[in-house]
């Protein structure tokens, strides 16, 4: 037996109230990833945390598709920093101590 | 309960207009949405804030009740009541001395816990007495939808799976005969509930696509099956492929083109109802030969002369 970890664009949709539109332009736009498996549109489970935030960030701020993209962008580069600078932090103790 | 500011959270005056409080509301929200600030308690705080703000001033009714009682504005009927009370008694009594609110106190310094249990309850939040902080709502987990994709040879019998949804293992029983777009709901394995609530709900939708050699209708199935000429025409044996294996099948001379023969029992187990089955419909489809040999080509000129 085959396990498929999907959800049907069209769930999700419904689930979250949102355009199948909005998922479309995501997906273009390469910030979720959509899978297509017998003709149907589906987000594979592990994508699902970041579609909501996205979901989130457009409804709760009223944050257009491109705006979309520039935060996640930006999160992106955020989060790469605040790791960078943890292993620096890391580094610098070792001198420290 | 200290005094909450709202006007002071989202950074406007008290005479702002609606349309004012709304962009400030936007401006603020954006400015600490938890996820634009990724594992930061305090951006979670003030979102918060900014939106019990908004709830408060954003609503005309309750603005007015806040301008009128400041941080105990869900409170003003019933200090009034409590006013009307004291006045009915300073006259009863022909006392003019000072009393208290018997507990009420609307300066929020002394016996503000008291009252903040009191706001936390009006806003549906904990039971009084335990303690201060802000109002927390018991929400029900979300439900959550996940799919599973089988095929027609899973679904011949009620199989126990394990399926990983969200990192969680969940084990479920998948019944026999099971449709395509038929979705079970499996209580409590939804999203965590918040403030105790309880959980949500998980939803598993089944895609079952057709086979490749069977057409699922209900609990029957069809397939086409080949036959040669010569066994169309003169009878004979053939085997055929099932879900559950191949049988045997006798053909009768002469069978013609899209003759059906049905195999009983040899479908799909009908779901919910054990030991009865869905059948099985073969629809003959006759080849003729396509490159005869000299000899052969001889025979069929002499049967069409015949």
């Amino acid at each position: 037996m085959r396990t498929e970890n999907l959800i049907t664009v069209n769930d999700f949709c419904v689930y979250h109230n949102v355009e199948y539109t909005f998922i479309d332009y995501l997906a273009d736009a390469g910030l979720v990833k959509v899978t297509t498996v017998n003709k149907t549109s589906c987000i594979p489970l592990d994508e699902i945390q970041k579609l909501e935030r996205l979901v989130r960030l457009h409804n709760e701020l009223e944050i257009n598709e491109p705006g979309l993209a520039t935060i996640n962008n930006l999160l992106q580069k955020l989060d790469d920093m605040e790791q960078e600078m943890s292993v620096l932090r890391s580094k610098l103790k070792l001198y420290e101590d | 309960m200290a005094f909450i500011d709202y006007y002071k959270i989202l950074g406007v005056n008290k005479g702002a207009s609606e349309k004012e409080i709304k962009s400030a509301y936007r401006k603020m929200a954006r400015k600490h949405h938890p996820d634009l600030n990724p594992n930061n308690a305090e951006a979670e705080k003030q979102f918060k804030q900014v939106n019990e703000a908004n709830e408060v001033l954003s609503d005309p009714e309750k603005r007015k009740k806040y301008d009128k009682y400041g941080e105990n504005w869900q409170h003003g009927e019933a200090y009034e009541q409590q006013q009307r009370q004291q006045q009915s008694q300073q006259r009863s009594y022909g006392g003019g001395g000072q009393q208290d609110f018997g507990g009420f106190d609307f300066g929020g310094s002394s016996n503000g816990g008291d009252f903040s249990d009191f706001f936390n309850s009006m806003f549906g939040g904990g039971p009084a007495g335990s303690g201060g902080g802000r109002a927390q709502q018991r929400y029900r987990g979300q439900d959550m939808n996940a799919s599973l994709q089988l095929n027609l040879r899973d679904i011949l019998e009620s199989k126990k799976q394990t399926i990983t949804v969200n990192g969680k293992n969940i084990r479920l029983t998948i019944p026999a005969g099971i449709e395509n777009g038929q979705t079970i709901k499996i209580a409590g394995h939804g999203g965590p509930g918040s403030n105790g609530a309880p959980a949500g709900d998980l939803y598993i939708k089944f895609a079952i696509p057709d086979d490749a050699e069977f057409k699922r209708v209900g609990s029957d199935l069809y397939k086409n099956i080949n036959l040669d000429l010569y066994t169309a025409v003169l009878g004979g044996e053939i085997t055929a492929d099932t879900l559950t294996g191949k049988v045997k099948l006798k053909v009768a001379p002469g069978t013609q083109i899209g003759t059906k023969v049905k195999l009983k029992g040899k479908g799909i187990p009908v779901y919910k109802k054990e030991g009865q089955f869905g059948d099985l419909y073969l629809t003959y489809n006759v080849q003729l030969p396509t490159s005869l040999t000299e000899k052969q080509k001889e025979l069929f000129e002499e049967l069409a002369k015949s």
